[in-house]
């Protein structure tokens, strides 16, 4: 056998390192400037509101896309430098949970979540098939490998999303949303997949989601990002507690759910009148 | 890889050499001991499997498998013990694993299996169980 398997990094040990992150959208600055570090077995949770850059951030960070400038260390290497086949060895280390599933339509639940076996290990058939009901069972899925993610209501495609992220048992997960429109015991099923996944066995997730109860009950550390006139900043950054006692307003309008608050959302009753004016 | 050549009472112990996984096969009176070292992923489960394929086909009646050095077991890793577990129960051949570390005990637990296999605090209680009793 010649699996060059590249050494497991420590406890502890920095896995992901954004530096001065920046991406451009036409002029539009989504991110300007993002900076932080995922640390081996914590639990990341990356919040903000509609439309500031969560999904963008998470795509730079699978190498999805390039950014503007800056720099993703991930596993000790730039994602935003190296070979495209330096980045798909890399790949092998981390599964992604898409916001809409990105299920392969043609094919079953089952040979969704068999796919990156098949592709990327010489495990048997025989056991790749119980590979698969095993994650299935893990989302509460099982006896559905036959279906076709159509047949599917959208949390359940959402879950097996998830099983197939985890099809490789990867030792880091990025998750986009892993529990909009899920029900409440469902979110708690998959909100304790992660809590067990990292707390127990060591895995690295990054976590997007703005589901306070859920990012308050796995999170080690959690991040918002701004939007507004603070698109693109880092509105602040530390563990659930340091996160309840941050001051910061567009911090705690969003943790609260209050409509009232820094947060833009509308526009003030002079700028919609010249809006609808047309010369705004 | 050396071909396994089991037989009761053979004197010195079978060492498969693996890049990131060994096992060593020890013969003890009536239950055939493989203490396995390492990670158990998709690169060594292959491996692991062929060996525990010729102690089905060998009928093996009394297997432990000591995971004291196991340090990651995945989920390729538990199917193929599912695996072996199906083959033994099929020949009514006796099967425990024994010595878990707390990291591959979540894996077990995880993924619900804990209760399917006969698992052991240690050598000494597994081989006791799986001989009835007369260790
Ligand atoms: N490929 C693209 N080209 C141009 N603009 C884009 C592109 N992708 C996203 N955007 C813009 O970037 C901003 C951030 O989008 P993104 O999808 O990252 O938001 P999000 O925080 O994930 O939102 P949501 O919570 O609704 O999923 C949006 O204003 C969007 O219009
Ligand atoms: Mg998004």
């Amino acid at each position: 056998m010649n699996s060059a398997k590249p050494k497991p990094t420590p406890p502890g040990e920095v896995i992901l390192e954004v530096k001065d992150l920046v991406q451009i959208y036409g002029k539009r600055p989504v991110l300007n400037g993002i900076s932080f570090q995922v640390r081996k077995g914590e639990t990341f949770v990356i919040m903000g509101g509609s439309g500031c850059g969560k999904t963008t951030l998470l795509r730079n960070l699978i190498g999805a896309q390039r950014p503007t400038s800056g720099s993703i260390h991930l596993f000790g290497e730039d994602i935003t430098k190296i070979s495209p086949q330096d980045l798909d060895r890399i790949r092998l280390r981390f599964g992604m949970n898409f916001q809409f599933g990105a299920l392969f339509q043609s094919m079953t639940v089952g040979e969704n979540i068999a796919l990156p076996l098949q592709e990327h290990s010489q495990v048997d058939p025989s056991l790749i098939e119980m590979v698969v009901k095993m994650k299935l069972e893990l989302v509460g899925l099982t006896g559905f490998e036959n279906f076709k993610p159509t047949e599917l209501s959208g949390g359940m495609r959402k879950r097996v999303g998830l099983a197939r992220a985890l099809a490789l048992d990867p030792e880091l997960v990025f998750s986009d949303e892993p529990t909009s429109g899920l029900d409440p015991v469902m979110t708690a099923v998959v909100d304790q997949l992660t809590l067990d996944s990292t707390r127990k066995i060591g895995v690295t997730a990054v976590v997007v989601s703005h589901d306070m109860t859920s990012c308050f009950r796995i999170a080690t550390r959690l991040l918002m990002l701004g939007s507004g006139p603070r698109q693109g900043e880092v509105v602040a950054e530390g563990t659930p507690e340091e996160m309840k006692i941050n001051p910061d307003p567009f911090l705690q309008q969003f943790l609260r759910g209050e409509a009232d608050g820094p947060i833009p959302f509308r526009l003030s009753q002079d700028d919609y009148l010249k809006h609808l004016l047309g010369d705004g | 890889m050396k071909k396994s050549s089991f037989a009761l009472g053979r004197l010195t112990d079978i060492r498969y050499n693996l890049p990131l996984m060994e096992i060593v096969e020890k013969a003890e009176e009536k239950v055939l001991i493989l203490i396995v070292t390492g990670e158990i992923d998709l690169n060594q489960s292959p491996t692991l499997r062929a060996i525990l394929r010729d102690k089905a086909k060998e009928k093996t009646p009394h297997l432990l498998l000591d995971f004291a050095q196991v340090a990651y077991i995945d989920s390729s890793g538990l199917a193929t013990l599912i695996e072996y577990y199906q083959s033994a129960r099929a020949y009514s051949g006796k099967f425990a694993i024994c010595s878990l570390t707390s990291r591959v005990r979540s894996s077990f637990d995880l993924m619900r299996l804990s209760e399917v296999f006969s698992i052991f605090p240690d050598q000494a209680t597994a081989q006791k169980s799986l001989t009835g009793g007369a260790a």
